[in-house]
């Protein structure tokens, strides 16, 4: 094969399939078309926004919360002093660990009156539950 | 090509925009390099509507790789590159619509070719006879000549050394040869033959 040869195949590829040749003009579309995708692309990406706290929402179920505790941990005291001796009382209330304290105590738990602390407990879990379930709904809302 | 003049760091500062957080700064770059990338995905599958929808496919896939790019080469050779994976890939899954070469419209006579109907109808078959070259050496002959025949950018594209570049190429121009051949029944499928029938 000759160097004009090779020449000629060179220059008949470059017209076929040369940058200039033929020259396709992009559809005036197709700019939006891709940034839509890349909006889409973007939003995707990003995932769901994180929710704020509901604050205002909460606020009363988080004060029953306290005061229901409170209650329980009165009530918890009160069993103790109506069931323990003064020095015990004044020893749980120094220690920190009061509950191990209490228990190893006290032995019987009945005498605590723990199905009371239990409903006092779920009473607590009640508006926790209830700010979660809130904030699962809304969270779906958004997703939707 | 005129777009492959454009400042380097008009790219440069889009791509750090996009980065940053401004989607919208990616429209500078569509608006850049539709055109190329476009005319490039044409090489690829040979059909203007499947082109455009190629050249999209590319356009997401620099998105969502473009913290990839390093600036270390120019923006151009990093597009080139990716947007040949994607086109590449795409062939692969739904390849080329060709007219088979030996339903191509021979000329009618020699003399007819200087015509620019001719002209436009050989470009076809030649793009036609390119695309049934097996991968690598399509690759190789497709980004060349794109490539306005720079060796060293279109080994970049490709991602191969230069030397392999040229190797394929040369196989490719080997058989690309003899499938011209068959434009002429009659005519054994000789290099000679064919670059007759490719140049006239």
């Amino acid at each position: 094969m000759s160097t004009n040869d090779h020449a000629e195949l060179d220059r008949q590829l470059q017209r076929s399939l040369g940058p200039d040749t033929p020259q396709l003009t992009p559809s005036p579309a197709l700019t939006h078309a891709v940034m839509a995708r890349v909006h889409a692309e973007a939003e995707a990406s990003a995932g769901p926004r994180p929710l704020a706290f509901p604050w205002r929402r909460a606020l009363p179920g988080l004060a029953a919360g306290c005061v229901v505790l409170a209650l329980c941990m009165a009530a918890v005291l009160r069993g103790a002093a109506e069931h323990l001796p003064a020095t015990h009382v004044s020893a749980l209330l120094s220690l920190p660990s009061y509950v191990t304290a209490a228990y190893s105590s006290i032995g019987d738990a009945s005498r605590l009156r723990l199905g009371w602390l239990a409903i006092a407990l779920l009473i607590a879990l009640v508006p926790l539950s209830l700010t979660g379930r809130l904030i699962e709904a809304k969270q779906r809302a958004i997703e939707r | 090509m005129n777009d492959r003049a454009k400042p380097a760091n008009e790219d440069d500062e889009d791509v750090a925009r996009v980065l940053g957080g401004d989607v919208d700064a990616f429209a500078g770059i569509v608006r850049r390099w539709q055109g190329p990338l476009v005319n490039l995905a044409f090489r690829f599958c040979g059909d203007a509507g499947r082109a455009e929808e190629m050249a999209q496919e590319a356009f997401l896939r620099a998105y969502r790789r473009l913290a990839t790019y390093r600036g270390d080469a120019a923006f151009s050779t990093w597009l080139f590159a990716l947007a040949t994976n994607v086109y590449r890939d795409e062939v692969r899954r739904v390849p080329a619509r060709m007219v088979a070469l030996e339903d191509a419209a021979e000329p009618a006579a020699p003399a007819s070719l200087r015509d620019d109907l001719c002209a436009r109808e050989q470009d076809r078959i030649v793009h036609s006879a390119v695309l049934t070259l097996p991968a690598k050496y399509r690759d190789a002959v497709l980004l060349y000549y794109f490539q306005e025949m720079d060796l060293p950018a279109a080994a970049r594209t490709l991602r191969v050394p230069e030397g392999t570049l040229k190797a394929h190429l040369s196989r490719g121009r080997q058989l690309l040869r003899a499938k011209l051949a068959r434009l002429r029944p009659g005519q054994p499928a000789t290099v000679e033959s064919a670059e007759q029938g490719v140049v006239g």
